[in-house]
């Protein structure tokens, strides 16, 4: 794994931003970049994600790798304004789930 | 116009079940999307063809091209009629893959009568949450998850979106998850469905935001949610809200969301509605 950080544009890693199957396959391609470099910018492009997708796609990434470690090595930018408050939440509760089991 | 509530479900599932037995029906006062999804429903699911339908019922369905997305010959007489209003036609929703499309398609619908673009994304977010749930949800054996189907009323300032499917229902459904088996035993599964947090899959990715999401908005709208499934009935609207058990019973789930065109709304306002976990806080993100 380099330090280097790897920018990646969320539509080079879902085809929407809709539904679980997409976000899961985004998730499993940012863990593959995780594997890889020390830090991964994902540009979400100001996209409107449903809850569904932010869920499966971050939320249930940061409960994997978990909440410290997502913050040190994950960065998110050109988060839609509307959809703000949802990625905080789905990140949240992900890592709660995981700090409770 | 009248806002849809659960006793005009109720009758026109009556008279659905009129249609199967005895081939002949009543056409409602005033002809909804909600009329048409269930009526593709039944007609798909028992074969019905050839059928005297009341010509405003089958002018209706010629219109939202009911009888081509069943793929069924249409009655031999229709009174053709282009009723006022702007329609999304009847579509059954057949491929996970084009979730999003749908919901594109169908917010277009609500584009030029609907100027505010923070309301049309909020409509837009929950058409897209609710159309995918459809597919993670109904487990529905012959490929067809649901039907879907809309219209505007521009003079009315009124829209409706009727998504219905014939799965295994809201309570079957809840009574997936372990943790729910005693709450859903003791409530109205109908309303649970629509509260934050309430899901049938549990630590399996799904988290329930859809019906929450459509309650939320439809709360801000002073709009209608009504949510049918089984032989229980949960209704939202403007002063009302009921939780009922019916006496017509809808194999599946039905869902009817009528809102003003005039009143905004903000999905951002959802989210921020929902509770962080306890310990949890969310101002030290950079983003």
């Amino acid at each position: 794994m380099t330090t280097s950080t790897f920018k990646v544009p969320v539509t080079s890693i879902a085809s929407e931003f809709s539904t679980r199957p997409v976000g899961a396959q985004a998730r499993s391609q940012l863990l593959h970049l995780l594997a890889q470099f020390g830090c991964v910018e994902v540009d979400l492009e100001n996209r409107s994600l449903t809850p569904s997708f932010a869920d499966e796609c971050i939320g249930r990434l940061a409960g994997e790798i978990g909440l410290e470690e997502f913050k040190r090595r994950v960065k998110l930018v050109n988060v839609n304004e509307s959809s703000r408050p949802l990625v905080k939440h789905v990140i949240l509760t992900r890592c709660k789930e995981l700090a409770v089991h | 116009m009248k806002c849809v509530d659960n006793n005009e479900i109720e009758n026109w599932f009556h008279e659905l079940d009129c249609l199967e037995r005895a081939d002949k029906c009543q056409a409602p006062h005033f002809i909804k999307p909600f009329h048409l999804a269930t009526l593709a429903h039944r007609l798909r699911l028992r074969r019905l063809s050839g059928l005297t339908l009341p010509s405003k019922i089958a002018g209706y369905a010629n219109v939202m091209n009911l009888w081509g997305a069943l793929k069924i010959e249409p009655p031999a007489e229709i009174n053709h009629r282009s009723p006022g209003g702007r329609y999304f036609p009847v579509t059954l929703l057949c491929d996970e893959t084009t979730t999003e499309q749908t919901a594109d398609d169908l917010v277009e619908l609500f584009k030029p009568v609907c100027s505010d673009a923070t309301t049309i994304d909020a409509v837009h977010t929950m058409l897209r949450e609710l159309v995918g749930n459809c597919y993670a949800h109904a487990e529905v054996e012959d490929g067809v998850f649901g039907v879907i189907c809309a219209q505007a009323w521009p003079a009315g300032r009124k829209a409706q979106i009727a998504i219905a499917d014939t799965g295994i229902g809201i309570r079957e459904s809840l009574l997936q998850n372990p943790a729910l088996v005693e709450t859903v035993k003791i409530s109205n599964s109908c309303e649970l469905a629509t509260q934050y947090g309430i899901t049938s899959k549990p630590g399996k990715g799904h988290s329930g935001y859809g019906l929450a999401v459509a309650r939320k908005l439809m709360e801000q709208n002073s709009g209608t949610l009504v949510v049918r499934s089984g032989n229980e009935a949960f209704c939202m609207g403007p002063r009302r809200l009921q939780q009922v058990n019916t006496k017509c019973v809808w194999h599946g789930t039905l869902l009817v969301i009528e809102w003003d065109l005039d009143v905004p709304m903000n999905i951002r306002d959802v989210y921020d509605s929902f509770p962080l976990p306890e310990g949890m806080t969310d101002d030290d993100f950079d983003f």
